[in-house]
């Protein structure tokens, strides 16, 4: 009662903090406005200490002129309000943590930085971390944290915290982290991906124990089986009434590197806390597409720490609540105050530890005083032995919510009592921030289909229009390379003299891509030096005209790659180039043609290729015997033909017609096997 | 009468009524028992700097009304 009512309290000064605030925002306006002594008139009210103090805010000049008030450490009244508030919270919280104003060292603190004394607050704290260790420290503080962090960021003189401290103060999700004011985006650019889901296995002893019927507390039990590794699950269940329901379970964040691989790391909790897009809520969405869930289908959606944050952030994305119906999110010790579904149906329980500091991330923690979510169903405990961090693992909610929370168990297992039935299907996932590559990619196991080739080689290297490339390259087969903003074209042209398939004149042309996962700006040219079973980055061959049938139906059975047949030939004489690939009728196509110029010693010529062959990418490597020459520069020009093929039209959309090239490699003796390409797959 | 001046009159008048929510809070909380022993001098601070800021925008409606 005593809490609620200072709770009350704190909630109404807060909003007078905010209106003053305001006034100040619309006096500042309208200093613009007016006259010389109007404007002394309203100098003084904005600067008034008596009055509303150093009030000049908003827009840009308001806002520079209040962060130069609070570096000279001018207060203003609407500040001091608002810690006014922050303060009748801490009041509140004591209520009901007693321990706060009775242990020495937080009455302490409390009082160091509500009368601004930074450096003896400072003292406090190194203090209490070496008399009484970080986990005893941050749990004593932990009821009270968020609320000392935003007193301390009103009224410090770091004037890029006092958002922060506003936020805090006023119930709004805070833009940038109380301590220095760095914006909370900043943590969130790190995460990035479209995230991937895929279908694993679980180790017969986890297997074990996944309960074989759905309710409130198996569900958080599988979340404590998967840990935080990366994994989710997704179960179907048989409701009493028959029908096919399905339950998301979704964990929290690993403990290791702060930016990983999997949507569950530190840079994954931040933006899952701060954004309502990312990586873990992309991979979720994809599990549950894998898994069948048919549109409609009605899904409770349990996460714990970044896995409650996550699964909020399914709940309040319209297009997913619209596919499928979210009746129950089960959120436990999760930031998610600032979350709102997308279904004002569906029904929320949020689970929270008071000495957790994790849920209270997001700005809102146990003094919190605005009833942002009325409809919600918030239990937020307390339990004066509990230690942080071991209160925010997933096990001791468990047995907190088994063994003491008795009534809230049970009126949140009634609130499920449609998903309480035999578990009819159930997989696990391993989410990752991208599509991940075949284990052991690029050292894939290549199937001993090969062909040996003896003749000549030369490959152009151009730079091509990037829009039409990218129009040519499609989706699936790897990002292009950019040079400079333009695409890196290849025009190769080979002369077989004898091989597996007969001799034959071939030209391609094929664009420079990253591997099919992920694009490596740098690195991609650094690779080029490695032998092609260690390159990610490949040719993606977009037209290839060769001399006979069998090639090209080899070309395009065996390496999915494009294959036409023409009359193509390619000769090298004395320094000079000559490669002209004409249609049938003797319709000129392409021709390359001119002197290479200098050559230097270059390393083996080996290239990767991307192809598609049926469903999945293939990747081929063509392993080249024969001294490699490179020709900066040389004075080679490429000709495209005026005729409606296929070829000349790419050529023309490419820019490359009367081109020159960035540079050439030539084999005059070259020998080659191409191995039979290996499916890019993850199966 | 002015926009910008309607304005500071309006929000001069506002903040006299945040002075007397401000002290009304303060004598809820003492009547419920529950006032800590900081909160009546902070509140009477704000109190005052609130009637007084009230003066200080009255005053420059005035200087705007004045230009005319």
């Amino acid at each position: 009662m005593k809490e609620a009512v200072l709770k009350e309290a704190a909630a109404e000064i807060a909003g007078i903090a905010a209106r003053i605030r305001a006034i100040g925002e619309r006096t500042t306006a309208a200093l613009a406005r007016a006259d010389l002594r109007g404007r002394l008139a309203l100098a003084r009210a904005l600067t008034s200490p008596r009055g509303l103090g150093w009030a000049v805010c908003g827009g840009r000049a308001g806002e520079f002129a209040a962060r130069a008030g609070g570096v000279a450490g001018a207060e203003s009244l609407a500040e001091l309000v608002a810690v006014t508030s922050l303060r009748l919270r801490i009041e509140a919280v004591a209520v009901g943590h007693p321990e706060l104003f009775k242990d020495d060292d937080t009455r302490a603190l409390i009082d160091a930085v509500t009368s601004d004394r930074d450096l003896a607050a400072v003292r406090i704290l190194r203090g209490m971390f070496a008399r009484r260790g970080a986990s005893e420290t941050v749990s004593a503080i932990a009821p009270i944290a968020m609320e000392l962090l935003a007193v301390r960021a009103l009224i410090d003189e770091n004037p890029f915290n006092d958002g922060s401290g506003w936020g805090v103060a006023v119930g709004r999700a805070p833009r940038s982290e109380p301590l220095f004011g760095l914006d909370t985006r900043l943590v969130t650019r790190w995460d990035r991906g479209e995230g991937a889901a895929y279908r694993i296995a679980l180790p017969p002893g986890e297997r074990a124990g996944i309960a074989s019927r759905g309710s409130v507390l198996a569900f958080l039990e599988a979340i404590a089986v998967l840990r935080t590794n990366g994994r989710i699950m997704l179960q179907e269940i048989e409701g009493p009434d028959g029908r096919l329901r399905y339950a998301v379970l979704a964990p929290g964040m690993g403990f290791g590197s702060p930016v990983n691989d999997s949507p569950q790391d530190f840079v994954g909790a931040g933006r899952n806390t701060i954004l309502g897009d990312s990586p873990y809520v992309r991979a979720l969405a994809k599990a549950i597409a894998d898994f069948g869930v048919p549109e409609g289908a009605e899904l409770v959606l349990v996460g714990h720490s970044e896995g409650g944050a996550a699964v909020m952030n399914l709940a309040q994305d319209a297009a997913f609540c619209a596919r499928y119906r979210v009746t129950h999110v089960v959120s436990v010790g999760a930031p998610i105050d600032f979350k709102i579904c997308a279904d004002p149906r569906t029904w929320v329980a949020s689970i929270t530890n008071q000495h957790d500091i994790v849920p209270t991330l997001d700005g809102m923690g146990a003094g919190n005083c605005f009833d942002l979510h009325p409809d919600w169903y918030v239990v937020d405990y307390t339990n004066p032995s509990h230690r942080f961090p071991q209160c925010h693992d997933i096990q001791v909610y468990l047995d907190d919510l088994r063994d003491d929370l008795h009534e809230e168990r049970e009126h949140i297992e009634r609130r499920l009592s449609a998903f309480h039935g035999p578990v009819t299907r159930c997989q696990a996932y391993r989410l990752w921030d991208r599509r991940q590559a075949p284990p052991g990619f690029p050292f894939l196991t290549v199937p001993s289909s090969q062909r040996h080739c003896e003749g000549s080689a030369l490959v152009a290297f151009f730079a091509a229009d990037a829009d039409a490339a990218a129009r040519l390259a499609g989706p699936g087969l790897g990002q292009l390379v950019r040079l400079g903003g333009r695409a890196v074209v290849t025009v190769s042209a080979y002369s077989y003299r004898a091989g597996s398939l007969g001799a034959h004149d071939e030209v391609s042309v094929g664009l420079l891509v990253h591997d099919p996962w992920r694009a490596r700006p740098l690195k991609v040219w650094t690779e080029l030096l490695a032998e092609a079973d260690r390159r990610r980055s490949g040719v993606h061959v977009v037209a290839r005209v060769v001399s006979t049938e069998e090639a090209a139906r080899a070309g395009r059975e065996v390496w999915g790659l494009p294959g036409l047949t023409g009359r193509v030939t390619v000769g090298r004489k004395r320094g000079r180039v000559a490669a002209a690939v004409h249609d049938h009728h003797g319709t000129p196509l392409l021709a390359l043609a001119g002197r290479l110029g200098p050559g230097l010693p270059s390393p083996r010529m080996d290239q990767v290729l991307y192809s598609r062959l049926g469903e999945h990418p293939l990747r081929s490597h063509v392993e080249v015997d024969g001294h490699t020459t490179a020709h900066p520069l040389p004075p080679v020009r490429l000709r495209a033909g005026s005729s409606g093929h296929p070829v000349a039209r790419l050529l023309r959309e490419l820019g490359l017609d009367g081109a020159t090239p960035l540079a050439a490699l030539s084999v005059p003796r070259y020998r080659a096997r191409l191995g039979a390409g290996t499916p890019l797959t993850n199966d | 009468m002015s926009k910008p001046s309607q304005t500071l009159r309006a929000d001069a008048a506002e903040l006299a009524e945040h002075a007397i929510r401000l002290r009304d809070i303060a004598s809820r909380l003492r009547r419920e028992g529950i006032a800590p022993s900081w909160l009546d001098p902070v509140l009477t601070g704000q109190i005052i700097r609130c009637a007084v800021a009230s003066g200080h925008l009255d005053e420059a409606a005035r200087r705007l009304e004045a230009r005319g």
